[in-house]
């Protein structure tokens, strides 16, 4: 265990070092940051100035051993926009961004689970393929469309819940959270299920397929003459059999959930990483757009880990290695 | 109503929550906080609140960071000029009472207003000048330090009067000084941006209660205003990025008033009950700009560069048919331009006519300038603007293809633009550009854009047009303390640039407002909304 584990963190320095000299790379080609901080009416002297005052004026490698010196000791610089701390800004944007994939998770895992797995018991009912008819819109519906048409639907033409913004925070644990005040949840609402709309669709497809899979197996038919409840033989035999790919993929998207919202969040003014790293992005932003992604990358790799331990216990022939 | 009843109390209830959790430790509303809350559910005395919808937060609450009208609009509520301004840009005392040109010419007196309190309780007095403008000229990062180029030194002279010295003559220096804000000297010094913008102490007509990063921006008015005090007693700015999203908060009364309507929203909002949709012309003039720099090597057009050729250029200036493109890329939401200057601007020549489009003629002057068959040209173009640049670009393509000229439109995002159309290595043959200057003074906008790029004068010049007979226009100008004189030498230098096709303006896009009925809006010259220019 020891052993994989350490085998994963030499993975992961690996990873971070490919990952982040491509990204500073990339970050080198959006544009030149200077003539996003300074203004366009400044004097060429000034540009120089600003040029030098941050380091700018080095040739990209060393720039590049710069930032990695600086960043193993913790410190990821300062936001060429923001004048602030790369990683104190990005944790302060990090609640916004967590509770929001938070409640689109688990709205995700409570309606795609049993939709998947009645769809995969009963293929052949209308309804069955009702759900999968929907999950097919899901897939294929962009992000930004299914926002409007939320919005268009519950805001404007209903009045139920608000368009737009994080309503009213509480601190908990020294951050802001809005899920824990009373009217800070229907902000929520309307972003959580923009978001989770395309992995309902693609975890009711995993599930289903695993299921539909399992059911024709030996065992399960050996469970119902045995006779297990049908209940039993679904949730007990032929889904947590069918849970592999489903975990392998919800990994995933957890990740990228919480990595890439931006969509969602440019549409509902959620203010969180997502809308950070786009504003970033589009002011060349370098230190905060180099310091996101390698922590992306700590975050995937660490949620492949997470991933891994888990088929080990759903599934005890897995071994870790 | 009902809905802005429970708004508001949501309000409160955050509010309430705010001060329990003590989140929030300098509120300077400590025992307004609970307020909204008990006064609406007593029905009558509801505050006069205001909520704007705006696209973008602000990076700083400090006003000498950012050179942006986001940043400045924000920085305007909090604090105050020297001289302040009105909405048709006419120059007005603000914290100071009266100034004068001293008979050197280049030392400015400023009388202080006296009395006047910053939001912590501390007198407004010279020292508080002389440290707000040194603090910008000592530092190259703080982005408004582009109006204090050309201040040489700032004296004090006793406690309520103050000299600026500027390098040479300059007139229209207390322009400049509309834009800088003052800050307490005694609060602010050794202070980094960050430490003065996460706790702002101003003389402004608002005072802020709460900044919410990439959410809302809460302030509530200064009742010890030395002037006027506005209508509005509490004003939030709530940050609503997407375009659809900010139209439908106003649809159904999240906010009160929202700017930046896309042109196609427009229709949808004037059929609404309950929301005026205003519109006013904007100081932002989109134009084409020309490399006028490289005499062989231009990027993406011939050799040698035919723009440096003055018939090619007017040529593309007749060969535009602004009328049709504003009506169909920009719905009829823009006035068309004639010259960089606004109409508001001194100096701008009412009687001028654009070149006129006569894509006949344009052919005619290609063939005398030896293009009969055309030749190849690239336009660079900002893919992300607010004043649609890329279809702009695209109808300019069609065009210039009528009269021969075989154009490619290449679109970027903000930052490979800008570093294309930089004037220090220029990389772009002809671009659509945007300029905008809130001066009022058209010698201050054809310095930038039509004066020759060096030394510190034309810095929006992109394109290196230069004429010695327009910079000696311009330098006349530049010292002329005649308004009247000032605009003659302005509108001959403008002329000029007309005739030669510098450049070919294009438009001012207009700004496109949407306001909750029982709420009077009167737009400004420039983007910045005040919260003062609502009445109730």
């Amino acid at each position: 265990m020891v052993k994989y584990i350490l085998k994963r963190l030499f993975q992961m320095v690996i990873t971070l070092l490919i990952s982040s000299i491509l990204v500073f790379i990339l970050a080198n080609c959006i544009g030149d940051p200077v003539n996003m901080i300074v203004s366009p009416k400044a004097p060429p002297e000034v540009r120089e100035q600003v040029r030098e005052m941050l380091g700018l004026n080095k040739p990209i490698w060393e720039q590049y051993i710069t930032f990695v010196s600086d960043a193993i000791r913790g410190d990821f610089g300062d936001s060429y926009i923001y004048k602030e701390d790369v990683l104190g800004l990005i944790l302060q944007r990090a609640p916004a961004t967590l509770e929001l994939v938070f409640v689109s998770v688990i709205l995700a895992l409570v309606i795609s689970i049993p939709l998947g797995v009645y769809a995969g018991a009963f293929p052949k009912r209308k309804s069955s393929s009702l759900i999968m008819g929907g999950s097919i819109l899901g897939i294929s519906l962009p992000t930004f469309f299914i926002g409007i048409v939320l919005i268009f639907v519950f805001s404007l033409l209903l009045g139920w819940l608000p368009s737009s913004g994080r309503g009213p925070t509480a601190t908990f644990l020294g951050m802001k959270f809005s899920l824990f005040v009373q009217g800070g949840l229907k902000y929520i609402i309307l972003p959580a299920v923009t978001l989770s709309v395309t992995n309902i669709a693609s975890l009711v497809r995993l599930t289903r397929a695993g299921v539909m899979e399992n059911m024709r197996q030996d065992y399960i038919k050996f469970a119902r003459a045995k006779g297990v409840s049908t209940r039993n033989v679904l949730f007990g035999h032929a889904l947590k059999n069918a849970l592999i790919p489903v975990i392998t993929v919800f990994g995933m998207e957890i990740g990228s959930l919480i990595a890439f919202t931006t969509v969602t969040e440019t549409i509902f003014s959620w203010p969180g990483l997502g809308k950070l790293l786009i504003d970033s992005i589009n002011s060349v932003d370098r230190p905060v757009i180099v310091a996101y992604l390698c922590l992306t990358t700590v975050l995937f790799v660490f949620i492949n880990f997470v991933v891994d331990l888990l088929y080990t216990i759903i599934d005890p022939r897995i071994e870790l290695r | 109503m009902k809905k802005r009843m429970t708004s508001l109390l949501l309000a409160g209830a955050m509010l309430l929550t705010l001060s329990l959790t003590g989140c929030q430790p300098d509120s300077p509303s400590g025992e307004n906080s609970q307020q909204p809350g008990t006064e609406t559910s007593g029905g009558e005395t509801e505050k006069k609140s205001l909520v704007i919808g705006v696209v973008n937060d602000v990076v700083s609450l400090d006003p000498a960071v950012k050179d942006s009208s986001a940043e400045q609009q924000i920085a305007a509520h909090l604090y105050d000029p020297l001289v302040d301004y009105t909405t048709d840009l006419e120059r007005i005392p603000g914290l100071a009472e009266s100034w004068e040109i001293l008979d050197d010419g280049v030392t400015w007196e400023f009388k202080l207003r006296q009395g006047v309190k910053f939001s912590n309780g501390n007198d407004f007095n010279a020292d508080d000048v002389v440290f707000s403008l040194e603090r910008i000229m000592n530092d190259p990062t703080l982005e408004m330090g582009v109006y204090l180029m050309r201040l040489k030194e700032v004296k004090k002279i006793d406690d309520y009067t103050v000299q600026l010295v500027t390098k040479i003559p300059y007139p229209v220096f207390s322009g400049s000084l509309s834009m800088i804000m003052m800050l307490d000297k005694e609060t602010c010094e050794g202070l980094t941006p960050e430490e003065i913008s996460a706790n702002p102490v101003g003389t402004g007509r608002y005072r802020l209660v709460e900044h919410v990063k990439e959410s809302s921006i809460k302030l509530e008015r200064n009742d010890e205003y030395w002037g006027e005090l506005p209508d509005a007693e509490t004003v939030e700015f709530r940050v609503i990025t997407n375009a659809a999203t900010r139209t439908t908060a106003l649809l159904n009364g999240e906010v009160d008033f929202i700017s930046n309507i896309p042109v196609m929203d427009v229709e949808r909002l004037e059929n609404a009950e309950g929301i005026q949709v205003v519109t006013a012309p904007s100081l932002s003039c989109t134009y084409v700009g020309f490399d006028q720099y490289h005499e062989t090597g231009s990027a993406g057009t011939d050799d040698p560069n035919p723009l440096m050729n003055v018939k090619v250029r007017q040529a593309i200036y007749h060969a535009i048919d602004i009328d049709t493109i504003i009506d169909t890329v920009l719905n009829g939401y823009a006035t068309v331009a004639n010259s960089y200057m606004p109409e508001i601007c001194v100096g701008y020549d009412p009687e001028m006519e654009r070149l006129a489009y006569d894509p006949d003629y344009a052919k005619q002057l290609l063939e005398e300038a030896g293009y009969a068959d055309g030749f190849n040209l690239r336009i660079d173009a900002r893919s992300d603007s607010d004043f649609n640049a890329d279809q702009v670009a695209q109808a300019i393509a069609s065009y210039l293809g009528k009269v021969g000229i075989t154009v490619e439109v290449n679109l970027l995002p903000r930052a490979s633009f800008y570093e294309k159309v930089n004037p220090e290595d220029l990389q772009s043959s002809c671009f659509i550009g945007g300029w905008s200057d809130t001066s009022g003074e058209g010698m201050v906008i054809l310095n930038d854009m039509i004066h020759s790029y060096g030394d510190g004068m034309g810095e929006g010049n992109n394109g290196h047009y230069s004429n010695a007979e327009v910079d000696e226009l311009l330098a006349q100008a530049s010292i002329e303390k005649d308004m009247d004189k000032r605009a003659e030498l302005v509108k001959q230098a403008d002329a000029i640039s007309r005739e030669e096709a510098g450049y070919v303006p294009l438009f001012f896009k207009d700004q496109i407002y949407g306001v909750r009925e029982g709420i009077t809006y009167t737009p400004r010259a420039g983007d910045n909304i005040m919260a003062w220019d609502f009445e109730f």
